[in-house]
């Protein structure tokens, strides 16, 4: 008898023991190894590498060795000037100028003597030129073609063509400096080239560069470029055609491969995008129209936010992609303008909606064949639409809005007209400047973001840190790695690339739905849970234990 | 008390976790530092919660709802504004206006109508959905409707109303939301950038004590009904309806507040000095930096962002014929259950797996202990 209750009390403590250890074994919470301090560590260090630019300097015309010397010095001067700046205001980009006077290495002479001479006839050295032409346009192709040739340009290195002439027409107020499609630009200085004319000359070669090169638009540490569209690396674009009728269709398809293909093409590798149309009828704006003196009927500028119908424009957040919706509006009967004041027409009728795209007034349409209800658009009509759509992504996407096609940089020493041509979508200097502000902001978020989500795993212990989390979270500090190597080697599309794929891992990781600490069971409860039920049936099998003890004992002795 | 849910009121991290969090807000401070001036303020949301069930919990969906038809009058849509309603008393049957809600005795004002929209209703109101919605993490099947799509330039009004008390609020009479809790999902939706300014409005018991502590969290300002130890109380009662309709600050918040438009320049001073000079039986508490300067329509309101014209739209000519490759949308992988999305030159190496411990294997334990206490006892 005795023997059958002390092996049902072992049975019981065995039990217990047995019971305890996968208890607490199952119940423990599963975290994936994440090194936390050397993230913490490695998030100390925010600071971008510096990129270096280089701008090669090629001169052509009427110049001596001298005011060449002249040029050079104040170059090199403006240039470690603009590194040291880059340094302590903590820019991305430091610019070293080359001024060329040989034939580069590796160049054949004649190619190059015949780039010269292409270059002299481009600008129009000792002629007479029409600034912003479509023929200066061409010419300014055929250059940058045949500099690209001869001297490959990898992302970061930009070529100026100075030229110099005595009886150039560069107009009689401001110096002019050209940009184009390429990653060149050219500067025609004209007069007496003494050291002063060469001080100037510099001072505008380095304006120039600024305009190229986007320098003045970096920054390094976490303090991000404001842009006009929320950061994403993803954007789903939206176009709209609103008839306030039902005036018109599209053909939306050669209105996208005719006028934004390609800038979505140059694009491609700073964000994704993806695009859709749809044609809406019967969409009135929500107020009436003003009328001009002259009978004009329009939207005072200050009142645009309010006219047109919010609810019909998309913002669908899902999966960390940012829609742009671009609207081309149809009145009915009459044109719809954009007023400055009471009377004054804007310049233009079209307009951002900020943070979610913009929107167009189309002229009101002549009514369709066989007065039906809807037609096709006419050429202009499509052109209107798609240079607009155009210019409202190139504004969104923070790329300089040169107005006429031009802008004067001002400054102690005479006025820098520089002009755009518009010979593209993008230009290559501007996908570059595009390219450098996003991996910096890119970078800084997901810096952000994983940094978030260290210190709330850190904290919380019994948050459970499934595989997927850790292999995102390693993954976008690996991609953070690339990015910063890329940055040195001058490898702008892969540092972009690799940052927006950090941003990307370390956004799925930080918002999670499983990362929500209020989900997970702390330590103190699961012992606030187990104790209860297994406690009060562990008292009589101690005691039973004790007392079976001193039974034992006692007959011993 | 709460039956069900989360038990408990504080967690005691190990020592080693909580040095490196102490070591992490130290650095994290620091290197916030780092961004300058506070960005644009470019929106508005609102996230209106009355967290009671019940009929004679009426007054806290009529808070609501109050607040809810203000803010859209002051301009904030729809789609900026998320609605958490636990009890429908509008159509609840002791309603003798059914499909009606009133916050005042005259009855002048039906703050229900086809134009609501409830986003979260009745068991949809919980802490877990409240608490996803200021973090954004979401199942991915949840709507963008029922998201707070928040960025770094969004004023967000966060309005609580409902039973509270000594650092917690009770929910649906079966859970409670804690003041931590509140305050880790407004420090995580700081650090995510979801909010330039953050107002939390708290009408409840003790409803000083929701508010995180001052400075805690940068752009948080703090409203609340009351101190800690006071009640928040209701004002009026409805002889009609038969219940209180309406809290006393809400009441005379949204008093304030009629009086104002879209464009009004008037502060949260100028409200708090309304509500002083009201009969209040507690004290309304304020916290954050600057809130007495603060316009009411910065967070009551809606800021839209002004439009900017095109200077000009250069003139260019059509492009040559469609490129040689066929369609135009870019292609995404598709994004399958369970497996996360990668690039295809991701060049990540895939890690070793710990797998976690199966149910299998614990049910099998559990079946062989006690034929192992057995076999050792026979022995």
């Amino acid at each position: 008898m005795e023997r059958k209750r002390l092996k049902i009390l072992f049975f019981f403590v065995v039990i217990y023991c047995c019971a305890i250890p996968p208890s607490l074994y199952m119940t423990s919470v599963y975290r994936a190894t994440i090194p936390f301090q050397d993230i913490i560590d490695r998030l100390r260090t925010r600071e971008l590498e510096r990129q270096e630019v280089h701008v090669r300097i090629v001169g052509v015309g009427e110049f001596n060795v001298l005011s060449g010397m002249h040029l050079l010095h104040y170059l090199h001067m403006l240039s470690d000037i603009s590194c040291a700046n880059a340094k302590s205001d903590n820019q991305a980009v430091c610019v070293q100028f080359d001024v060329i006077a040989n034939v580069p290495q590796g160049v054949d002479t004649e190619q190059w003597d015949r780039a010269l001479r292409r270059a002299e006839d481009v600008i129009g050295v000792g002629a007479e030129r029409e600034i912003g032409s479509g023929e200066e346009a061409r010419r300014d192709d055929d250059l940058g073609r045949v500099l690209a040739d001869i001297m490959p340009s990898h992302n970061g290195a930009y070529t100026i063509v100075w030229a110099h002439s005595k009886h150039a027409n560069t107009g009689n107020e401001f110096a002019v400096g050209t940009v184009g499609q390429y990653r060149h630009g050219w500067l025609v200085s004209q007069g007496n080239l003494d050291e002063e004319k060469a001080k100037e000359v510099a001072v505008h070669i380095d304006r120039l560069t600024s305009v190229i090169t986007g320098a003045k638009h970096m920054r390094t540490t976490g303090e991000m470029v404001e842009s006009t569209l929320p950061l994403a690396t993803a954007y789903r674009v939206s176009y709209m055609l609103w008839n306030e009728a039902c005036a018109l269709e599209w053909d939306f398809p050669e209105i996208f491969e005719g006028y934004l293909a390609g800038l979505f093409d140059r694009l491609s590798d700073i964000a994704d995008y993806s695009h859709e149309s749809q044609v809406l009828h019967y969409v009135p704006m929500l107020q009436e129209p003003v009328r001009t003196s002259d009978g004009r009927a329009g939207y005072r500028e200050e009142d645009l936010p309010f006219v047109y119908p919010t609810t019909l424009l998309s913002n669908d957040f899902t999966g960390f992609r940012t829609t742009i919706n671009l609207v081309g509006y149809v009145p009915a009967d009459r044109s719809l303008h954009v007023l400055r004041d009471e009377d004054r027409v804007a310049r233009t009728d079209s307009f951002l909606m900020p943070q979610i795209g913009g929107l167009t007034f189309m002229p009101a349409p002549a009514s369709a064949a066989g007065g039906g209800c809807r037609r096709a658009p006419s050429q202009a009509e499509k052109a209107h639409l798609g240079v607009s759509f155009l210019q409202q992504i190139r504004l969104l996407h923070n790329l300089d809005d040169f107005g006429e096609n031009q802008k004067v940089l001002t400054s102690g020493i005479r006025s820098l007209r520089v002009i755009r041509l518009a010979v593209s979508d993008v230009s290559l200097w501007e996908r570059d400047w595009l390219i450098r502000s996003r991996t910096v902001e890119y970078r800084a978020r997901a810096l952000d973001n994983i940094r978030a989500l260290v210190f709330m795993l850190a904290e919380f212990q019994n948050i459970v840190i499934p595989d997927s989390i850790r292999d995102d979270v390693m993954g976008a500090l690996r991609f953070l790695d690339e990015v910063s190597e890329a940055v040195q080697e001058g490898r702008l599309d892969d540092a972009v690339r690799h940052a927006k794929w950090a941003l990307r891992a370390a956004e799925e990781a930080n918002f999670d739905e499983k990362m929500l600490s209020q989900l997970y069971f702390p330590t103190e409860h699961r012992i606030a849970v187990f104790v209860p039920l297994l406690l009060p049936a562990l008292f009589p099998v101690v005691g039973k234990l004790f007392s079976e003890f001193r039974h034992v004992r006692a007959k011993r002795a | 008390g709460a039956s069900g849910g989360r038990p408990g009121a504080w967690r005691a991290a190990p020592m080693a976790g909580a040095a490196l969090a102490l070591a992490a807000l130290v650095w994290a401070g620091a290197l916030a530092g780092g961004a300058g001036a506070p960005p644009v303020h470019t929106n508005n949301w609102a996230v209106l919660v009355s967290t009671s069930k019940f009929w004679f919990n009426y007054r806290h969906a009529a808070n609501t709802l109050s607040m809810y038809r203000t803010v859209r009058r002051l301009g904030i849509p729809d789609s900026n504004i998320l609605l958490f309603l636990s009890e429908d008393v509008a159509c609840n049957p002791r309603n003798v206006f059914q499909g009606q809600v009133f916050n005042d005795r005259e009855h002048g004002l039906d703050l229900y109508g086809p134009e609501v929209e409830v986003d979260y209703r009745g068991a949809e109101v919980t802490v877990e959905n409240f608490l996803r919605v200021l973090t954004g993490r979401h199942p991915a099947e949840v709507p963008q409707s029922k998201r707070l799509l928040s960025g770094p330039g969004s004023n967000v009004l966060v309005y609580l109303a409902g039973h509270g008390g000594d650092t917690f609020m009770k929910v649906q009479d079966s859970e409670i939301l804690l003041n931590t809790d509140v305050s880790d999902a407004l420090a995580q939706m700081e650090s995510q950038g979801r909010f330039r300014e953050l107002l939390l409005f708290v009408e409840t018991c003790e409803a000083a004590t929701m508010l995180p502590r001052e400075g805690q969290i940068r752009g948080l300002l703090g409203l609340a009904s009351s101190a800690k130890g006071e009640k928040s109380w209701s004002y009026q009662h409805d002889p009609r309806v038969g219940v209180s309709v309406i809290d006393q600050v809400t009441y005379h918040t949204l008093d304030f507040l009629e009086s104002i438009g879209t464009d009004s320049r008037a502060t949260f001073q100028d409200l708090t000095r309304h509500l002083s000079g009201q009969k209040l039986s507690s004290a309304v508490v304020t916290s954050g930096s600057g809130l007495a300067q603060k316009r009411l329509v910065d967070f009551f309101g809606a800021v839209p962002a002004p439009a900017s014209v095109l200077t000009h739209v250069p003139a260019l000519p059509v492009r040559p014929p469609p490129r040689p490759q066929p369609g135009t949308e870019q292609e995404e992988p598709e994004e399958k259950e369970g497996v996360r999305k990668q690039p295809s030159s991701s060049r990540v190496p895939p890690l070793a797996v710990t797998p976690p411990v199966r149910l299998e294997h614990a049910a099998a334990v559990a079946l062989l202990a006690p034929i192992l206490a057995l076999v050792l006892s026979a022995m």
